[in-house]
């Protein structure tokens, strides 16, 4: 064994990258183009999470699509959460507390349950830390509008970074943070508050339908934590990773232990497990209501710009995903179109373009971790997903910077303006 | 994740009687919802609504231990007398048969109408090890939500006979069927081990914790 | 009905979960409750942990941090480092284990091997062997961690485990755990050929495809990962998936 005593930092090995490019040409000759399979009925790539694909060459979200339209009683399930909301209504400090980004399916909870339910919530933001000012104008917008009281914890800038430098070379995904944020702060609210009905939005069954489906429904809990959410990274195991940071400055990041939910009687549901998503809709009735408004999204084709319009990192973040897997938002937004009869095939073959970019907002990304685009690549392509082979030679650089980009470009550039003369 | 309920979590009492693995037990109840205690006292059975006999190692061993910390009466007179729902896992179901031929001729606690008999090693490899699938055969609260050909872990050398086939509520098959799950009244028994067995396993323990039965 | 069984590896070294290079240099990977919590939401079939150093530093396995991921785990777990007496895998099976790993005592006595065997059952024990190339001389069993040569000639070492009672063997190739460069196909292929207890293959799964070639071209039944799951994001589900996808027969999600 080593005479080690220290671990060495994590660097990617680089191994996956060059075998990745090595195996190419093998991959070929098994399926497409590409090498990479595809579903007969959507575009979805094998190299998702979570797809199988069935005898005819269909994938399991399309499977679970139809089970969505076909095999779910939407009406009982809307009887049940009406049941479940009876339960607590009236006898807590709030009725429910609502895990709120402010992006569309949040603001499309916080709606449905005050105007259709006429609950007394709490709103629990985790400040994902490249909140767009268009999308902070919806938040505003939205919870004065519906007149809810709102907590938001913002972690600090130290480290954020550093987790975003080694989720990134560990899993190729620089949103750990946010990730587990976003999912303890609602707990730890609901703790504080001593309120036990938790009220998430839409359980993503379509966008990683292996993990859960909706017959099962997805418990929204420390298993779904686990196994979907955190990148199988929890905050113990990151105290670990990184360098000057000890446990209380990971606890952001960090679920409560489940005991003391249980204790307190948790009740943590999905909204999207009772009442049927229709996103266009939503967005429709949002805007026309409480004048939530669409943001021009990175790589994101224009007909779906009313989502992920939180965070000023989302291009650079699916541009990852495209490397990784070959295909990213767009194409994924459009597979839903697809399974829902609005869309076909061919049309959202046309698309796929939008997620062959690198966005512009790749520069201040890595100004502010530091590295340069060639190591950048180097991480993203040794996170390739066999058999996906990256051709930067599909990239397209884009066109245009988002209008917040010299917002945060001054922002995270380190320069102190003062208005005291010199 | 669970319905609204009553925040007080009901009681289960894991019987410690030195084997089996017990904390693997206790804390998978726990999650499933239970407020769990592992002991051999008297004083927590009678605490306890619910009552799980774990167990692994041979029967004869088993019995004798449960004699040696005078468990024998408490059970009985939990299980008999209060009706509470007991659980045997594994070993611990082996243990509710009137009989087994294990090492010797031993008598069981006799709860269920039925008796132990050994795999076939001449025609098969024993033990039966790993994940196997059930099938269900008569309807039970333990295996609501438990859809046939679910897959549960099971690691064992003899099988349960019950000349009363509407005691038996899921077979599996290695060689030939056998009872995976039985039930008579208020006692339960699953060969396979449900703390082992991931989600299903999960399923079934939430059962026999949450619903009444 | 037999399926392939997918088998995560996990190494423990001074209270922290690691992942070595060809036993070598070695990485934090996590802490061993949370890691529990990850590998328990993730289907697995069942699960290796091995504490690394108890053998080296001449000690018992580090039960405290066994007993943190073995409680989170409600799957058949498989434990070992350091086991050299009944007592200790009494202990473990007693903390959480359904089947423990000899590796460095089984050369220095290998009526250990039956012993155990005799104690707790056959498929209670499985034997690790730890193999390395030597040019000229073929593939040789290392112990204590991959720092002592035996002279052992692997193939024929993995037919005297069977001989004596193991359960199962866990074959590991040390030029390539860590390295992610793809199993070694002909060591595996070796020891399956030469044992008829299943053999769990080790060491160098690195593209989601290294398993499916394992598969198909050594008929193996169990499969053994570790890098794979720790530094990409290709999680058990995923394999699973890409088994499945290839036609290959694994338990489902």
């Amino acid at each position: 064994m080593t005479r080690q005593t220290q671990p060495i930092p994590f660097q990617p090995l680089g191994v996956i990258a060059r075998r990745s490019r090595e195996m190419a040409e093998r991959a070929k000759h098994l399926e497409g183009e590409d090498g990479v399979r595809r579903c007969k009925k959507c575009l979805i790539p094998e190299t998702e999470q979570t797809v199988t694909f069935d005898d005819e060459g269909v994938c399991n979200m399309c499977a679970v699509a139809r089970e969505r339209d076909e095999d779910i009683d939407w009406d009982a399930r809307q009887q049940e959460f009406q049941d479940i909301v009876e339960q607590y209504r009236g006898k807590y400090r709030y009725d429910a507390i609502v895990p709120f980004s402010g992006g569309k399916d949040s603001a499309w909870v916080a709606y449905t349950l005050v105007k259709k339910y006429g609950l007394k919530i709490l709103l629990a933001t985790f400040d994902s830390h490249f909140r767009r000012p268009l999308h902070l104008e919806n938040i505003e917008r939205v919870v004065r509008a519906l007149g809810c009281d709102h907590v938001t914890f913002k972690a600090n800038d130290d480290v954020i970074k550093k987790t975003m430098l080694e989720s990134l070379r560990r899993r190729g995904d620089f949103c750990w943070f946010c990730h587990t944020g976003v999912v303890a702060t609602p707990f730890k609210v609901a703790l504080m508050y001593k309120v036990p009905l938790i009220i998430w939005g839409e359980p993503g069954t379509e966008q990683s339908g292996g993990y859960y489906n909706y017959k099962t429904k997805t418990p929204p809990d420390e298993r779904w934590f686990n196994r979907q959410i955190n990148l199988s990274i929890n905050a113990e195991d990151m105290q670990g990773f990184v360098d000057g940071v000890e446990m209380r400055d990971l606890e952001p990041f960090q679920l409560p232990p489940w005991e003391d939910l249980m204790n307190m009687g948790v009740t943590s549901i999905h909204l999207g497990d009772y009442i049927k998503w229709n996103a266009p809709l939503q967005y429709e009735i949002l805007n026309k209501e409480l004048g939530w408004q669409m943001a021009e999204v990175e790589n994101l084709h224009p007909r779906y710009h009313y989502e992920k319009v939180e965070c000023f990192l989302q291009g650079t973040r699916d541009y990852l995903r495209y490397i990784k897997r070959g295909y990213s938002r767009t194409v994924q937004r459009a597979n839903l179109d697809i399974r829902n009869g609005v869309m076909s095939r061919d049309e959202a073959e046309e698309m796929i373009h939008y997620d062959a970019q690198r966005p512009a907002s790749l520069d201040v990304v890595l100004d502010y971790l530091g590295i340069d685009e060639d190591e950048f690549n180097a991480i993203a392509e040794d996170h390739q997903v066999y058999p996906h082979v990256h051709d930067p030679d599909k990239v397209r650089a884009a066109q245009r910077k988002l209008d917040d980009q010299p917002l945060w470009e001054r922002l995270l550039s380190g320069d102190v303006p003062s208005d005291i003369d010199q | 994740m669970s319905l609204p309920r009553d925040i007080v979590r009901r009681r289960v009492t894991v019987v410690d009687y030195g084997m089996g693995n017990l904390r693997s037990v206790a804390k998978y109840v726990s999650r499933a919802g239970g407020e769990v205690r592992i002991s051999a006292d008297r004083a927590d059975l009678e605490w306890a609504e619910r009552i799980i006999l774990p167990g692994v190692g041979a029967f004869p061993d088993a019995m004798a231990e449960l004699e040696r910390r005078e468990l024998i009466n408490p059970l009985r007179d939990m299980v008999e007398g209060e009706k509470k729902p007991l659980l045997g896992i594994c070993l611990g179901m082996e243990l509710l048969a009137q009989f087994s031929p294990e090492v010797r001729d031993t008598r069981g606690m006799g709860w269920v109408d039925a008796e132990m008999k050994p795999f076939d090693r001449a025609s098969m490899r024993v033990p039966h090890v790993g994940w196997n699938q059930i099938t269900n055969r008569n309807p039970c609260p333990l295996l609501e939500g438990v859809e046939d050909g679910s897959f549960f872990y099971f690691v064992h050398s003899f099988h349960m006979v019950s000349h009363r086939p509407e005691l038996v509520t899921a077979t599996s098959r290695y060689g030939h069927d056998f009872t995976a799950v039985i039930q008579q009244g208020n006692v339960y028994g699953t060969q396979f081990h449900p703390e082992k067995s991931q989600s299903a396993g999960f399923l079934l323990l939430r059962n026999f914790i949450e619903k009444d039965l | 009905m037999s399926f392939v069984r997918l088998i995560p590896v996990l190494t423990l070294k001074d209270g922290r979960m690691i992942k070595t290079i060809q036993f070598d240099q070695y990485r934090d990977v996590g802490h061993p409750r949370t890691m529990g919590k990850v590998y328990d939401s993730q289907d697995v079939d069942e699960l290796v942990f091995l504490d690394i150093t108890a053998t080296q530093e001449n000690r018992a396995p580090d039960y405290e941090s066994i007993q943190m991921f073995a409680e989170e785990c409600a799957m058949p777990l498989t434990i070992g480092g350091g086991v050299k007496s009944r007592d200790i895998i009494r202990e473990l099976l007693n903390i959480g284990a359904d089947k423990v790993v000899i590796n460095s005592e089984a050369v220095r006595r290998p009526e250990f091997i039956t012993e155990a065997a005799n104690s707790f059952g056959s498929q209670c024990i499985v034997v690790s062997i730890d193999a390395k190339r030597y040019s000229g001389s073929g593939y040789e069993v290392l112990i204590d961690g991959g720092y002592e040569r035996t002279g052992l000639e692997v193939v024929e070492w993995a037919k005297e485990v069977e001989r004596r009672g193991a359960g199962e063997i866990m074959i590991t190739a040390i030029d390539r755990e860590g390295t992610m460069e793809g199993y070694d196909l002909d060591l595996i292929r070796s020891v399956q050929d030469a044992v008829s207890i299943p053999v769990i293959a080790n060491g160098g799964a690195g593209l989601l495809v290294d398993l499916l070639d394992l598969i198909k071209e050594t008929d193996a039944t169990a499969v053994a990962c570790s890098s794979l799951f720790l530094f990409t994001d290709n999680k058990p589900i995923k394999v699973k998936s890409f088994l499945q996808t290839g036609r290959v027969p694994v338990r489902p999600i």
